[in-house]
């Protein structure tokens, strides 16, 4: 109830802004975006520690064992060259929170300054600018990703840059708009009276203030950057095998999956469990912190 | 009041004037202008204040940004210590903004919500002067100390301040880079009466110290009286009448400044309440003002002569009236 109340007195004094403890507090008591985030946790965890986890090579074929059930020997079963499915999931989660965070990074480093540009600066500058976003966001984006593979080839460093720039036009406009409803703000024009130059203005006034939505679409991205990744994988256009990767397991695991499903399943869950977590723990953050949804 | 004023104006604006475009169609042609400042011309000594009333609408808010050149005026000259605003490249414009300064109205959203006191305080220091940490520490406390500010308070977040500590803050930052010429727009329209006060007697005190002038814009004539020694009176885009406050108060000319003064409430129950002038209808919209004087179509007063443009003129010593009932002579 308390902190309805400080809701309401903070609107009344027309302060648009969530202050940082108080959007944590709202985020621990979000059950969904804290499971999220513990999930995450635990992915995290098994990436960083897949070689105390897993013994061994999860590359290494082993013909005999080829496409056994799970046993006591091999917790998940094996694939069809007997490569343990644990092994290569967990060893895949390095993979694909790599992927993650190259494809945000990607998104986030081009993206985020050319949205600060076009939205602060405006005119011609931010008119060319949105037109080349309109063209990028004319494909849909997987699409717009397969398209960059298909000229850059395949490979891991290859995916990441395609998925990434099939997202920074995501990025340019989500920033764009916020910038434009900031840069509006009083502040930034008190800025100005006082000789702040515009380079300050954008770093020390500006940035701070649209982080939120940026932080949200972040996390949001990483989630859809593992679903492309897995994606390509699964074409078999991604990251190439013998490297784990949860979207190629999937697809070689496709011609079994009538009598052997245990090879395509465990996969399948870790992407749609590492999906989940990343878009329960973005909207979490949205709710504790993006000012538009406090209604 | 304010006599200890320097010789020549510090702040000379000649005919300025704002049109805001209004566009229309897929192609944004402009079709119409909003003349939201058509044609204002006054000065400002160093040391005095000139209040600026007027109201909502009438552009007196955009004759403070078109002096400080946070807007382009579309036409005019302002003159600032010798040099013309109205043409400058944003380098030397940038410099010039350390002796010309704004208090903004609203004392919430003029201050980045995500800043400390002391980094707002400090802005316009550091964007002029290479100053050790230390050192503008101390500037930032002497002051906060100067408006009436804890300076233990300054690493806290505006969130944490009442509207008036706010506007405080706003009046350090603008005292930061030692301005000649502030202009406070609104600056006290957001406050509750009793704080009103203590920030206008603020603003007075440090005018007496630091020998500032300040463009006074405010709606509020009772308000703008009293710190003002001279007072111009907006209507539409145009200043109708300029006088010194007293002069203002007891000999005023133009239809408009007269409807104003009576509308003021006079804190006794037996003054003579019977002269009050109410105006009848609304501002005309800006879009597409009247012909001639722009008050004439509200004017109690009006004659055929007032569909030509008044000549703005002035009558006796100091006091300029826009108004076809005083001739020129």
């Amino acid at each position: 109830m308390t902190d309805r109340k400080n809701v309401d007195t903070d609107q009344n004094s027309g302060d648009n802004t969530v202050s940082g403890s108080r959007g944590w507090a709202k985020l621990k008591r979000n059950r969904a975006a804290l499971a999220g985030g513990i999930l995450l946790l635990i992915y995290l965890l098994c990436a960083l520690g897949a070689p105390v986890l897993f013994r061994g090579d999860p590359s290494a074929p082993d013909l005999m064992n080829s496409l056994s059930p799970p046993s006591g020997a091999y917790f998940l079963g094996t694939d069809e060259l007997g490569r343990s499915i644990l092994g290569r999931i967990l060893y895949g989660a390095r993979v694909s929170l790599l992927i993650a965070v190259g494809v945000v990074g990607v998104g986030l480093v081009i993206g985020v300054p050319v949205g600060l540009v076009s939205g602060y600066y405006g005119g011609k500058t931010d008119f060319i600018i949105q037109r080349f976003t309109d063209m990028m966001l004319a494909f849909p984006g997987f699409l717009l990703a397969l398209a960059l593979v298909a000229i850059l080839g395949v490979g891991l460093k290859n995916t990441v840059i395609s998925i990434g720039i099939s997202m920074i036009p995501l990025y340019i406009r989500l920033v764009r708009g916020c910038v434009l409803t900031v840069k509006e703000e009083v502040y930034v024009e008190a800025a100005r009276a006082c000789g702040t130059r515009d380079l300050n203005i954008i770093r020390h006034h500006i940035l701070p203030n649209v982080l939120a939505p940026i932080i949200i679409q972040t996390s949001l991205g990483m989630g859809t950057a593992i679903l492309f990744a897995a994606g390509l994988g699964f074409l078999g256009i991604g990251v190439q095998p013998p490297t784990p990767e949860w979207g190629s397991m999937l697809g070689s695991a496709r011609a079994y999956m009538m009598g052997k499903p245990h090879v395509a399943t465990f996969p399948g869950i870790a992407i749609f469990l590492a999906v989940l977590s990343f878009n329960l723990l973005g909207d979490g953050l949205r709710d504790a912190f993006d000012p538009r949804s406090r209604i | 009041m304010n006599e200890k004023t320097a010789p020549g104006p510090v702040l000379e604006v000649t005919n300025l004037k704002k049109y805001f475009p209004v566009k229309k169609g897929f192609f944004q042609r402009t079709v119409n202008h909003v003349k939201a400042v058509d044609g204002v011309s006054f000065y400002l000594n160093a040391g005095e204040t000139l209040g600026l009333v007027g109201e909502s609408g009438c552009g007196k808010t955009t004759v403070g940004r078109c002096v400080l050149r946070l807007t382009n005026p579309t036409a005019g000259d302002i003159v600032f210590k010798g040099k013309n605003l109205a043409h400058m490249d944003t380098e030397t414009l940038r410099q010039v903004r350390t002796s010309l300064q704004i208090i903004f109205q609203d004392p919430f959203s003029s201050l980045n919500p995500r800043m400390n006191v002391a980094t707002i305080i400090a802005e316009p220091i550091k964007n002029f002067q290479r100053l050790s940490n230390k050192a503008c520490r101390g500037k930032v406390a002497e002051l906060m100390d100067r408006v009436g500010l804890r300076p233990s308070q300054m690493y806290r977040y505006p969130h944490e301040f009442s509207g008036g500590q706010r506007q405080r803050i706003g009046i350090a930052r603008a005292l930061a880079s030692n301005p000649d010429v502030i202009v406070c727009d609104e600056a006290v329209s957001a406050l509750d009466v009793s704080i009103q006060a203590q920030i206008v007697n603020l603003l007075k005190d440090l005018q007496t110290e630091l020998n500032l002038a300040y463009l006074f814009i405010a709606h509020d004539l009772s308000v703008v009286e009293y710190i003002s020694r001279r007072i111009a009176v907006m209507y539409l885009g145009h200043i109708v009448e300029l006088a010194s406050s007293r002069e203002l108060n007891d000999n005023p000319l133009h239809p408009y400044t007269k409807a104003l003064l009576s509308a003021v409430p006079i804190p006794d129950p037996l003054a003579d309440q019977d002269q009050e002038i109410i105006l009848t209808g609304d501002v005309p919209s800006p879009l597409d003002p009247p012909e001639g004087c722009t008050f004439h179509p509200r004017c109690p007063m009006a004659m055929e002569k007032c569909r030509t443009i008044p000549a703005y003129h002035e009558i006796s010593p100091g006091h300029w009236v826009a108004c076809h009932i005083y001739p020129t002579s």
